[in-house]
């Protein structure tokens, strides 16, 4: 199954894209986050969270979703 | 469950008059004795030589609107609240204005000075809002809170 993978703020910068589609199969959460940062070796050097479905998720939980979102530090307020 | 979250954004700065618009609808609720406001404004921090002209916000909308929901309902079962108002801004913020207002009121001072500071801390840890300071040359580097 298909995953559409978002971006959000200097991670757009680092990987050049806003979002991208991603098949194949990943396990976890943790192993979709290795392999991007493969992908994109600008991304070992920020730390950041990955949500599914719109919950921020572990790395150790299972891939289940359709929609990953990649969010940098929080800098609100 | 979801129809009870609100969305907090706002595009662009908050206005003074949005501001005010808002102390006046309470005016109606004579139960309420106190009210606590924060209000985040954009500094013209100096970095390296450059002088931070606006902030340009961008957030992942849906996390933080839920987010902001469960510091919502948390700040009211912990606080004596009458009610609260949370709004962020999306998009460019000059420096000088405001991109982020919280107000809570209650019938007595204590509970709004003690959630005030709990829940803006708690927004500013959790919520997946994004700050990109733009310099007067527009260049710019990725805000990082304190």
């Amino acid at each position: 199954m298909g995953l559409r993978v978002r971006y959000f703020g200097q991670l757009q910068e680092i990987t050049g894209k806003k979002e991208e589609s991603l098949t194949g199969v990943f396990g976890t959460i943790g192993n979709l986050r290795a392999h991007l940062i493969r992908c994109y070796p600008g991304l070992e050097k920020i730390h950041f969270k990955i949500a599914q479905d719109n919950t921020i998720d572990i790395d150790s939980s299972e891939v289940n979703g359709t929609l990953i979102d990649l969010l940098p530090p929080f800098s609100g307020g | 469950m979801k129809e009870n979250i609100k969305n907090i954004f706002v595009e662009g700065a908050i206005s003074p008059t949005k501001i005010a618009t808002s102390i006046a609808h309470h005016q109606s609720k004579t139960n309420i004795g106190a009210h606590a406001i924060f209000l985040g404004q954009v500094r013209a921090d100096q970095i390296e030589g450059k002088t931070v002209h606006a902030i340009d916000y961008s957030a992942q909308t849906e996390i933080a609107n839920q987010v902001c929901h469960e510091i919502r309902e948390a700040a009211f079962s912990k606080f004596d609240l009458s009610c609260m108002h949370i709004y962020h801004s999306l998009g460019t913020v000059k420096s000088g204005e405001v991109c982020f207002f919280v107000f809570v009121s209650s019938a007595h001072r204590k509970p709004v000075f003690e959630s005030l500071t709990a829940i803006v801390n708690e927004i500013k840890a959790k919520v997946p809002v994004f700050g990109k300071e733009i310099f007067e040359d527009q260049s710019h580097q990725w805000k990082v809170n304190q």
